[in-house]
């Protein structure tokens, strides 16, 4: 199992899309420590911005402001921490998660390459728990290098104003660990289900949309109770951050194991007796 | 006794309503090399991707190097395989693609990799990347890829394809010296008899899913020889008459009705007036000789019946 996790990295270190991931996660903390707010392009989730809750004049007039007049505003408000906001608002980080699963999981099928690993090197089962494996770490060092670079800009591009600790950084890394874990199981089931690169873009890139679109016709058809939208994944990823209580994380964990399990059972599944081709 | 490294018993693959593979039986013995003959779609590549692992088995099952299906994963590394088209990673290059795998394997003497890239002639262009090589050289790369780590046992689907006369020649005496000097044993498979005559040893004839014929090298050419074929009713009488009328010992009784002669010198006028003057009745006598190709003819021939 060690030999094939270290010949996936050593393929996944030579894929384009390996940097294009962590340059994109770099360039987005860049910008956001820049213009001191979560670059707009992680935003995702039913959450909003926590800077709205810190704000000390109305709403519409932070909108009269420009950038650099914003940003001036924000890093002197000592209510705002630009870091757990912008941890908070990362949700979109699952599309790097994507490129990642292509790289380890469907390129593999796509180039029909997996046939030389299962037809002489390793079983099936040694093959998925690799696989699902490296895709995990891949996607837990990507958020582990989100969290750094955001907390090394913030000293960067705006003398350490309002930064958080290493050690608070490090808690909400591992409480919204959970979530990156059933996220990259999610991911990783469905690229055993569809085994084709194409095939896993056109189901898992509009996968969080529909998930909260059907949750939002639940809620506002059957009279949902909101709550319950606590627990979407964009929504535990946000809340997080936000010193959940730990009825809240013990729930949220238990969501994350239920995905993780079920994504896992289907994925292996639907590979165990399927044919390569 | 010689050594089984793989053999099949009654191996079947179903799709559905379709029978893709029924029943097959082979035996691979070390140091074979044994071609699988059959025309596209006859169910080689079926047979080979079940006995790799890369399909499931209906029914039946299959042993290598003594393990059946179930426990054959442990063997796995004694077996190099290619299976239809040579797949590797476009944007790595040849050395790249082979690194891959020897991690795969486990395999730390590096040494091997260029060994493989040299034995297949691909040592000048090893950085050059997968996506720029022409279908020969992707199969050549596939074939080192199949012998990395010094396996007992390669299976090759179809490896001339896209190979050009001299690739071919090439390949033909690597496939040799790997049986010879390493003591490899080789599965190849091929719609062309003609290819895999020129270097196998004993061949399986499989069309839409039946295996026809399983032959050695020596009972091919015995089949496809000049011989007579004589069609009668009573073939023991009619041997025994050939023995004593003739003087003819070189003759097969090939069902019971009919004979196959071999010895030379002989005409079929003599032999026919031989055994009519001796009271058989003959409904028919001919010479016979049949090239590989109008053989494999045959046999597909009597699949169909």
């Amino acid at each position: 199992m060690i030999n094939i996790l270290k010949s996936d990295l050593y393929r996944a270190v030579r894929s384009k899309g390996f940097y294009i991931a962590l340059v994109f996660v770099l360039i987005v903390s860049v910008f956001s420590a820049a213009i001191m707010q979560p670059g707009i392009i992680f935003s995702a989730g039913l959450q909003q911005s926590d800077i709205y809750e810190c704000l000390d004049i109305p709403e519409s007039e932070l909108a009269k402001f420009s950038i650099s007049e914003t940003r001036d505003y924000l890093i002197h408000n000592d209510r705002y921490f630009l870091e757990r906001d912008y941890f908070s608002q990362s949700m979109n980080i699952y599309y790097m998660f994507i490129i990642m699963t292509v790289i380890v999981i469907a390129s593999d099928f796509s180039n029909g390459s997996v046939k030389n690993t299962l037809s002489s090197a390793i079983s099936r089962r040694k093959y998925y728990i690799s696989k699902v494996g490296l895709t995990v770490i891949l996607c837990m060092l990507l958020m582990l290098l989100n969290a750094v670079s955001i907390h090394l800009c913030m000293r960067i591009f705006n003398n350490g104003a309002n930064i958080l600790s290493f050690a608070e950084l490090m808690k909400i890394y591992v409480l919204q660990l959970p979530v990156v874990l059933a996220l990259a199981s999610v991911l990783s089931g469905l690229a055993f289900v569809f085994r084709k690169t194409a095939a896993l873009n056109g189901v898992s890139i509009p996968l969080i949309f529909c998930f909260q679109l059907i949750l939002e016709i639940f809620k506002v058809l059957l009279k949902f109770d909101e709550a319950y939208l606590d627990y979407e994944l964009s929504s535990i990823y946000y809340y997080m951050a936000h010193d959940p209580s730990s009825s809240y994380i013990i729930k949220s964990c238990l969501i994350c194991g239920a995905l993780i399990l079920v994504f896992n059972f289907i994925g292996y599944r639907s590979f165990r007796k399927a044919e390569i081709r | 006794m010689r050594e089984i490294v793989l053999q099949t018993k009654r191996l079947t693959k179903k799709y559905k309503n379709f029978v893709a593979l029924n029943s097959a039986d082979m035996t691979v013995y070390r140091k074979d090399i044994y071609g699988l003959i059959g025309r596209n779609g006859a169910g080689k590549t079926t047979l080979m991707k079940m006995v790799t692992g890369l399909a499931q088995k209906t029914e039946g099952d299959f042993e290598v190097f003594g393990k059946n299906s179930n426990e054959y994963v442990s063997e796995k590394k004694r077996v190099g395989c290619l299976i239809e088209n040579p797949a590797f990673f476009p944007n790595l290059t040849a050395y790249q693609n082979l690194r891959y795998y020897a991690y795969q394997k486990g395999i730390t003497d590096l040494k091997q990799i260029d060994d493989a890239l040299d034995s297949v002639k691909l040592t000048d262009v090893r950085n050059r990347k997968f996506r720029k090589f022409s279908l020969g050289m992707k199969q050549r790369l596939g074939i080192a890829f199949a012998m990395l780590d010094n396996p007992d046992l390669i299976i090759l689907d179809e490896p001339i394809n896209g190979l050009d006369p001299i690739g071919i020649s090439e390949l033909r005496d690597t496939f040799r010296r790997l049986n010879e000097e390493r003591g490899i044993t080789l599965v190849i498979s091929s719609h062309i008899l003609s290819e895999l005559y020129a270097v196998a040893n004993r061949f399986l004839f499989i069309d839409k899913g039946i295996v026809l014929k399983e032959v050695t090298k020596a009972e091919l050419d015995f089949e496809c020889s000049r011989c007579i074929v004589v069609k009668t009713n009573d073939t023991k009488r009619g041997a025994t008459m050939l023995e004593e009328l003739l003087g003819i010992n070189d003759f097969k009784v090939i069902d019971e009705k009919e004979i196959r002669i071999y010895a030379p010198n002989i005409k079929s006028v003599d032999v026919n007036r031989a055994l009519v003057n001796g009271g058989l009745d003959i409904s028919e006598i001919f010479e016979s000789g049949v090239s590989l190709e109008d053989y494999f003819k045959q046999l597909v021939g009597e699949g169909k019946s």
